[in-house]
């Protein structure tokens, strides 16, 4: 891969984030983006059956999309405001899913297109919705091998520039690069304490020694080495971590929930951005329990608050900082599900709509096509699973290229997206701000 | 054929084998290069190669200059005896790990070998005959390791213009001729030569240039069923046919462990061996100790010792036959004495989770008990909805489902999982309802698709190894698609919760069941649905044929369906070596080789009796597997795995007769869990705490190696599990005491340790054993002897010396990593 990416500056002011806000279970994002208008609502209905939001509980957003009002669940006021403000930093991107190559209704029935493997399933495509590269299983995700390219440009920096508060996870691994898992308490990161044993320091001075001792061993087995290693570099990274952000503090209240807290020490970790040496960096935030066969209903409205309040806290946070032109959060999810009910809930299905929220971002839009939901429809899968009409490919790409990622390098860090999007002539969806 | 060889014997077949284990093959070898230099080459000048072959050898040499160091002297018979050199006579191949074939005893040299030979007590390395050859390079060679005449060598003779080499051929063994010109890299030269017996050469044309050659010989494992080819000859077995016992569906491994530990006796390579008489040998406390960390949740000292004398099958068989503890009576125990003295109630603070720990710390089936943890971390159902949180029952009586199918069949397992309650909820299949066409609601899909994508089946046609098949375009084959999740899903509706009052309405009507929160409550009528199957309610059935896989369909009642496609799914080919695979990675290790799968599934498909699904056959096959149990794994730097933090927490509770001062353990262990981010019977999904399949980013993964547990070993698990020891461990804290409900005192028992904390070097040899198998790697030794010598030197008391010891060992990647 061509390293033209590297542009090592002493600028202060260079500075980009991409935070990745990952919907485990797979939201069902049909109801989270909603009909609105009397046509489009009563497709919705019919279709949804007892799942269905109720007309006048939807929040409408401004405009309109095809000829559609759309609008949003009714836990998310602060996300319609976001939406609808003028200038706006929050989008919508329609139907947008895991593909190998474009697919319609009858090349997927007649077999006639390279589909991704394990369609419909959690694990694969969690897993491809980090990597984006359905059809192989490389396990390195799209965030690792973007940092693969930009680590280089955070001159002087010990610790990874992919900050996860989720733990381990695909999308922040590359060749090189791993993630630097912190948590929303405290400082994030967790310091080796002393022994707590024996009458004097002594022991705690000889333990701390003798652990860093252990950790430093040469190991010839291959789980024992990448167990010293996991350890040794979470003991180096933690004490330059904690030491950054315990000196950071915002005036911005977030909620006290687990996702409004990763979003605070995100925040925090941005602010530090100096301290820790960053110019480029990732975030990773899982959020699951999306898995809605059953209680869709009740439990999206206890969950998606917790999103709506989240990222508007965020936003605020990154205003305050004054930094939001520099950070783009986006959202991501293993799959919609079925537009039919299964009386309780609904099932697993393929197309998604997700959001992008940040300076950078042309908001107040609906990007892609935000599809016909009649069971049956020319998209129709079967049971209202919908073939996408945007590829992850061209949705990451976009947030890749307002990174940093120049087109030049597009196409070895999404090696299916020159099926979807000519790579060189310009955005592939058009929601990301040009860079300068 | 460029080299002019004659073949002793007609129709010597020529087979390229195929290694599981490059890397430590390679290992391997290389220790045995010093060996190899050690022996003599002949003068090559009497060997003719075409010159485009080989470089000339220009000078001559004599090549005995090249003895690197004196070696006792052989017996040889030269037929012609104005040669001075012999050959460079033999080199022990290392074609698989499998070298030692049977080696149930662990002591690194083949047990039918040993028995063969009567060779108790005998060290690899050494060389008890003193004719040159260790103990190791006999048992390769099928050699006696008393008998200083009985050992590999070969001659050189010269016939007419070629030279002949020639040696003495064991049944089974794998020999090849390699060749030299530099005496620095040898090669094969000529087909491998197997199937051979007696007395054996290979002639070479004798004119030309000069080169060296001599003779490798091997052990081999052809059809991969862990006995070695010299073994199956033993017992007239084939090392091309894994079942070739005359028992249609029985491994060969399995047939030959079985006359071994038979009360009749056995016959091997024409020698009777009477009956209870186990041909192994005591195992070594360290290897003891490696079985138990395989098998249970940790040992302490006695039990090491235990099985160390019973040996492995004797100790499996009597935990077999061991009652198993339930987990829904345990509980009943723990809460029933919990009483508020000043209310005489019952706690409403409880939780199963004591029940869980209680059992694991305390009940004797803890064979039993380790394969149900692994089972419910495969056949996930977690506290994570409020009803299952509130329902420690529920759990309970699921817990149980996995504890009695840990010996049972798995087909039961699928039928009761499927039936249960709890699981019912967890993947929501209580009250899935036919298809009502009018309204667009279709059956929930979610239990068809993860009882065959996690509990059955998986999404690949596989090989009975374990490996994927393909297409005739060399793709993956999906085991399904979306419409047999569909049709699946039609099965499972009409099951429902068992009302709370027969007589009010239907069982259709049945609520989500409430808190049940106390032994009253669960004995009572209302809460009886948890403590049963679901009910089926036939109205809610879908009617109608509904497709299976395989072409089959079924088109019953709801039970009539249920059980058509639990065969349907138990039957697929696929269900051994999938769960299987999985067996094996939560109690052996990660990465199982091909063939340690195909064993495994191959019990699973058929028991001694051919029944297909015995588990009992199952954890056998995976707890006796060679590659559970010889110690040439020790060396492959891809064997082993990570032990889960849970587990690791319990065999250090466990190592030290962790007591409690009424004998029970009501406790949430919450500080510990919290720091592991592993909270038994919670994982965060139906997918549980981490995948099959993770990868680290690193060396592991470059290798192609999985390494699940990595998945939860974070920057800050990591350090926040170290905290946790580095406090519990020298306070003995591994409770969390709770106001509302009476803790006893917990104590652990280091009586032992502390009689040798004047001694560090038996102190830590004794926690090597407890906690590390006999496996401390030198490096870790030297840092924690130093300290301790530090600590003892610093004045520390005996008690803080030992409890230091134990918490530096524990927070060591030799405790974490089971090799």
């Amino acid at each position: 891969m061509a390293n033209t990416a590297v542009a090592a500056t002493s600028d202060p002011n260079d500075y980009k984030a991409l935070v990745c806000f990952f919907f485990g279970g797979g939201n069902d994002s049909f109801n989270m983006l909603v009909p609105k208008g009397p046509a489009e609502y009563s497709e919705y209905a019919t279709a949804r059956s007892n799942q269905a939001l109720p007309q006048n509980s939807i929040l409408p957003l401004n405009g309109s999309h095809n000829g559609k009002t759309l609008g949003l669940h009714p836990g998310m006021p602060e996300l319609q405001a976001l939406y609808n403000a003028n200038p706006s930093r929050l989008a919508f991107v329609c139907n947008v899913g895991t593909l190998v190559e474009p697919t319609n209704l009858a090349a997927y029935e007649s077999g006639a297109v390279a589909l991704p493997s394990g369609l419909f399933s959690h694990a694969d495509q969690i897993m491809q919705w980090q990597t984006s590269v359905p059809n192989q299983n490389t396990g390195l995700g799209w965030g690792g091998r973007v940092a693969d390219l930009l680590s280089p440009t955070n001159v002087g920096s010990n610790i990874s520039m992919n900050i996860s508060l989720s733990g381990t996870n695909t999308f922040q691994s590359g060749v090189n690069s791993i993630s630097y898992e912190i948590e929303p308490e405290g400082n994030g990161s967790i310091t080796l304490a002393p022994y707590a044993g024996g009458e004097d320091p002594t022991l705690a001075a000889l333990g701390s020694s003798a652990i860093n001792s252990l950790m430093d061993a040469q190991y010839s087995n291959l789980f024992q080495k990448a167990f010293a290693q996991k350890h040794r570099a979470s003991l180096d990274a933690s004490i330059e971590f904690s030491s950054a952000i315990g000196a950071q503090s915002l005036n911005t209240v977030f909620s006290p929930n687990r996702i409004s807290q990763s979003f605070h020490m995100i925040a925090k970790t941005i602010a530090a951005r100096q301290l820790l040496h960053m110019k480029r960096q990732t975030f990773f935030i899982f959020f699951g329990g999306f898995d809605h066969h059953d209680e869709l209903l009740n439990s999206h409205a206890a969950m998606l608050p917790v999103i709506s309040k989240a990222m508007f806290e965020f936003d605020s946070a990154m205003t305050e900082l004054g930094i939001n032109d520099k950070v783009t959060t986006f959202t991501a999810s293993d799959f919609a599900r079925t537009l039919s009910s299964n009386g309780k809930g609904t099932d697993h299905a393929w197309g998604s709509n997700q959001m992008a929220l940040g300076g950078a971002v042309n908001g107040g839009r609906i990007y892609g096509a935000y599809p016909e939901l009649a069971l049956g429809n020319s998209l129709d899968t079967g049971r209202g699973r919908l073939i996408p009409t945007l590829s992850t490919d061209q949705y990451f790409a976009e947030l890749a290229r307002w990174f940093g990622v120049p087109d030049a390098d597009l196409g070895a860090v999404f090696p299916n997206l020159n099926r979807f999007h000519n790579i060189g002539s310009g955005a592939p969806i058009g929601f990301m701000a040009p860079t300068s | 054929m460029r080299l002019n060889a004659l073949l002793s014997w007609a129709g010597a077949a020529i087979r390229q084998r195929s290694r599981e284990f490059k890397a430590p093959t390679r290992k391997l070898k290389r220790a045995h290069s010093e060996f190899q230099m050690s022996n003599r080459a002949i003068p090559a000048s009497a060997i003719h190669y075409a010159p485009c072959e080989y470089p000339s050898f220009l000078d001559t040499e004599r090549v005995d200059r090249i003895q690197l160091k004196p070696r006792p002297k052989r017996p040889r018979s030269f037929s012609n005896r104005s040669l001075k050199w012999t050959l460079a006579i033999l080199s022990i191949g290392t074609e698989s790990l499998f070298s030692q074939g049977f080696d149930l005893d662990g002591d690194g040299l083949g047990d039918l070998w040993s028995a063969y030979y009567e060779a108790s007590n005998l060290s690899p390395n050494n060389d008890d005959d003193g004719d040159g050859a260790t103990n190791l390079e006999e048992e390769v060679a099928g050699t006696d390791p008393f008998d200083p005449l009985s050992v590999f060598k070969a001659e050189l003779q010269r016939v007419g213009s070629n030279w002949r080499i020639l040696w003495i051929a064991s049944p089974g063994k794998g020999y090849r001729v390699e060749t030299t010109s530099s005496l620095v890299n040898w090669a094969a030269d000529g087909p491998a030569i197997e199937d051979a017996n007696g007395q054996t050469f290979i002639e070479f044309d004798g004119s030309g240039t000069q080169i060296f050659a001599r003779v490798n010989v091997s052990d081999r494992d052809q059809d991969g069923d862990g006995l070695t080819a010299w073994e199956e000859a033993g017992f007239f077995l084939s090392d091309t046919d894994p079942n070739s016992n005359g028992n249609p569906g029985i491994g060969d491994y399995s047939s030959v462990l079985a006359s071994m530990n038979s009360s009749e006796g056995y016959v091997f390579n024409g020698k009777f061996f009477p009956g209870g008489q186990s041909p192994h040998e005591p195992l070594s406390l360290a290897e003891s100790a490696r079985f138990l960390q395989q098998a249970t949740m940790g040992a302490d000292f006695e039990m090491i010792q235990s099985v160390s004398a019973s040996g492995i099958p004797a100790w499996i068989d009597a935990q077999i036959a061991l009652p198993a503890t339930s987990h829904v009576q345990r509980n009943n125990d723990l809460h029933v004495t919990v009483i508020d003295e000043e209310n005489g109630e019952d706690f409403a603070y409880s939780d199963y989770i004591w029940t869980w720990w209680d059992v694991n710390l305390t009940a004797p089936d803890v064979l039993r008990q380790r394969v149900a943890f692994a089972l419910s971390e495969i056949l996930v159902v977690g506290q994570t909805t409020d009803t299952l949180e509130d329902n420690y029952w529920g759990i309970a009586t699921y817990y149980d489902l996995l504890v009695n199918g840990a010996f049972g069949n798995y087909r039961d397992i699928l039928y009761n999982i499927t039936t249960n309650p709890a699981m019912g909820h967890y993947l929501s299949h209580v009250k899935n309802r036919p298809t009502d066409l009018q309204n667009n609601i279709f059956p929930d899909e979610n239990y068809a698709r993860e009882i065959m994508q996690l509990f059955s089946i998986g999404l690949w046609e596989l090989n009975l190894d374990g490996s994927r098949k393909k297409d005739v375009n060399g793709n993956d084959i999906p085991t399904y698609d979306n419409s047999n999740i569909t049709e699946f899903a039609r099965v499972f509706t009409g099951l429902t919760y068992n009302p709370e009052n027969p007589n009010n309405g239907t069982p259709w009507d049945s609520e989500e069941p409430g808190s049940i929160a106390s032994i009253d409550d669960y004995l009572g009528a209302d809460s009886a649905w948890m403590g049963i199957e679901m009910a089926q309610y036939e109205p809610m059935h879908e009617t109608g044929p509904k497709n299976l896989l395989y072409g089959q369909s079924t088109d019953g009642t709801l039970k009539q369906d249920l059980d058509a496609a639990i065969d349907n799914l138990f039957n697929h080919p696929n269900v051994g070596p999938f769960i299987g695979r999985l067996l094996i990675q939560r109690l052996v290790k990660s990465n199982p080789s091909p063939g340690y799968v195909a064993r495994v599934a191959s019990a699973f498909n058929s028991n001694a009796s051919g029944a297909r699904g015995d588990m009992k056959a199952v954890i056998r096959a995976i707890l006796l597997d060679p590659e559970a149990r010889n110690a040439t794994f020790l060396n492959d730097p891809g064997h082993g795995k990570l032990r889960e933090p849970v587990i690791r927490h319990l065999n250090l509770m466990r190592a030290f007769n962790f007591s409690s001062s009424d004998g029970r353990f009501r406790d949430t262990h919450n500080d510990a869990v919290e720091a592991y981010a592993q909270r038994p019977m919670r994982a965060p999904s139906v997918f549980n705490f981490y995948l099959p399949d993770h990868q680290p980013i690193g060396e592991l993964k470059n290798n192609g190696l999985y390494a699940p547990e990595f998945q939860i070993t974070t920057a800050t698990t990591t350090i926040k599990t170290l905290n946790y020891w580095a406090n519990a461990i020298p306070y003995e804290d591994f409770i969390n005491p709770t106001d509302d409900a009476p803790i006893p005192t917990f104590t652990m028992d280091y009586s032992d340790e502390l009689a040798l904390a004047d001694d560090i070097e038996s102190l830590i040899d004794r926690l090597d054993i407890l906690l590390t198998r006999g496996q401390m790697t030198t490096a870790a030794r030297a840092t924690i002897g130093d300290a301790l010598v530090s600590a003892q030197n610093a004045e520390t008391s005996p008690e803080d010396l030992v409890r230091f010891a134990i918490t530096l060992i524990a927070s060591s990647p030799d405790f974490a990593i089971l090799r």
